[in-house]
């Protein structure tokens, strides 16, 4: 598994191992998504504070596999050549 | 005594030197030029990188240099066509020009495909329009019998421009993320296990720092050891040694082949008469030459007008310059990359980044995040996330599509950025309208502060 790669390769962000921090990340959020309602439509209407938050919850993680993951474990984007940075 | 070391050296410049090392400069320049270009359509990637996109980027001073569309197979073809003139040697100065304008308008059309080694291609071929590289094995030689000696400070000014290449490189190591951390090295190294014969190597925990100091020591100390006979063939093996490691290890296309070719200029003249004689052997025996006659051009000398040697002497000395611009600029190098580009600081940083484009409607205070695959590749996407320039011109670009739709917009950017195996930190200041910002030469106070010093060069 990913998260396994990367606690082979010693991956960390700050002093935690990188898939801890990702795994944390999306329990964060899930705590944040099970505080909406079913029907996103009303919860919108009553309160977006709750949505935006959830939004953002994810988004960390978007950033944490996009950049750091994506990084730790060397994957390329796109087939190119590279020049290092 | 200062007179004499003068005269010494005015001496040493103009010293007639066979025209052979320039020759087979030239051949394999045109050869690995021509390949290049095939490579690069034959993966689609003119296509890729010059059609399929909306959108490019352009250097500053250059967004006159339009892309072209379906032209752009011709331009292509058109500096295909000069190398293949360039290796035969016919209408040289020409089709020197013609691939260095038609190759050079080819990167200028986009910034997202800015690589070292295709500005090294632009100056190279810039430096070969004016020396004689034509002079013999050549097809212009057997129309016109040019002189068959050049000046030494022909053949020098290759060597210079591949001194100042390798040094500066070695210069761009001396950092503590290099030396120290052993980044990006260490990001790189350990994923590439599976690589046969080295691999088992290159997860060890003492490869990067080995692979770092190499690579600084290498970089810092081949070019003196090319230029001496006496270390020269010892050197050449380091030479080829080191540049199929880094094909090995990393997608870096044509430039370690091209930087082999191009070393070969510091071998002795022997070793290049001799390879020209076994291409003419091979040439006559193929009934495409005809049999050597000495003619009386054989031993005249090229004497160019005055003002090339004094153009290359000012062209070489902006050479040295332009990489020391970064000092100019406050804040990390590495992360604002003010003055990294043309300094030949060649994989040298592993950034990853993630740019959240936002939209703030002034008049109504509406707002929307941007979805950049609707206006950008994902390669250009990658790289717009990492460098601030390209932020910047990404975010008026948006700007002028939103005002053509009729909004009021303001342009936030909510970014971060992973650094040489540092955690992803905030990049852009997101408080700042970006439409507010001018794109000039000026510091760009808008990026946040690494938090971190990189001590070096």
């Amino acid at each position: 598994s990913l998260a396994a790669y990367l606690d082979e390769l010693e991956r960390k962000k700050g002093e935690e191992l990188l898939s801890k921090v990702i795994n944390d990340q999306f329990e964060a959020a899930r705590i944040e998504i099970n505080e909406l309602s079913e029907d996103f439509r009303t919860q919108v209407m009553t309160d977006n504070v709750a949505m935006l938050e959830a939004y953002d919850a994810l988004q960390v993680n978007v950033a944490n596999m996009k950049t750091d993951m994506l990084q730790a474990l060397n994957i390329a984007v796109g087939y190119v050549d590279a020049d290092g940075d | 005594m200062g007179k004499l070391d003068g005269s010494k050296i005015v001496r040493y410049w103009n010293r007639p030197m066979s025209a052979a090392p320039l020759a087979t400069f030239r051949i394999c320049f045109g050869v690995l030029m021509l390949v290049s270009l095939l490579r690069f359509w034959y993966l689609g990637w003119i296509e890729e990188r010059y059609l399929t996109p909306t959108f490019h980027f352009s250097y500053w001073g250059f967004s006159w240099v339009k892309p072209i569309g379906e032209y752009t197979y011709g331009l292509f073809l058109l500096a295909g066509l000069a190398t293949l003139a360039i290796i035969a040697g016919y209408r040289y100065r020409l089709a020197m020009i013609t691939f260095f304008l038609s190759f050079t308008y080819i990167e200028l059309m986009d910034k997202t495909t800015y690589l070292n080694h295709y500005y090294f291609i632009s100056v190279v071929s810039f430096l070969l329009i004016f020396l004689p590289a034509h002079h013999t094995f050549s097809m212009d030689d057997r129309r016109l019998q040019l002189p068959q000696k050049v000046p030494q400070w022909t053949i020098d000014t290759l060597k210079l421009l591949l001194f100042l290449v390798y040094f500066y490189a070695g210069l761009g190591k001396l950092n503590t993320d290099w030396l120290v951390a052993h980044e990006p090295l260490n990001t790189w190294l350990p994923t590439r296990y599976d690589l046969p014969l080295i691999g088992w190597m290159l997860e060890k925990s003492w490869a990067p720092g080995l692979f770092s100091w190499g690579g600084a020591i290498y970089d810092l100390s081949i070019p003196f050891l090319l230029w001496y006979d006496r270390t020269r063939p010892l050197a050449f093996l380091a030479v080829i040694g080191f540049h199929l490691m880094t094909a090995l290890l990393f997608p870096i296309g044509m430039f370690p082949y091209i930087m082999m070719g191009s070393t070969l200029i510091f071998c002795s003249v022997t070793f290049h008469e001799r390879i020209i004689a076994g291409l003419r052997q091979i040439f006559t025996q193929l009934n495409l030459l005809p049999a050597a006659t000495s003619s009386p051009s054989s031993l005249k000398v090229y004497t160019p007008h005055r003002s090339i040697p004094i153009l290359l002497a000012v062209f070489l000395a902006f050479q040295v310059l332009i990489p020391l611009r970064a000092a100019l600029y406050p804040g990390e190098l590495f992360w604002t990359e003010q003055g990294f580009r043309f300094s030949w600081r060649v994989m040298l940083i592993e950034k990853a980044g993630y740019a959240n484009f936002k939209m703030v409607d002034r008049r109504s205070g509406k707002s929307f995040y941007i979805n950049n695959g609707d206006f950008l590749t994902a390669i250009q996407e990658k790289e717009m996330s990492k460098q601030p320039d390209f932020i910047l011109e990404y975010a008026h670009y948006l700007g002028d599509h939103f005002r053509r739709q009729g909004w009021t917009p303001s342009i936030y950017v909510e970014s971060v950025v992973a650094l040489n195996g540092r955690s992803s930190q905030p990049f852009v200041d997101p408080t700042v309208d970006l439409l507010e910002v001018e794109d000039t030469w000026a510091h760009k106070d808008w990026i946040l502060p690494l938090g971190d010093e990189i001590w070096g060069l």
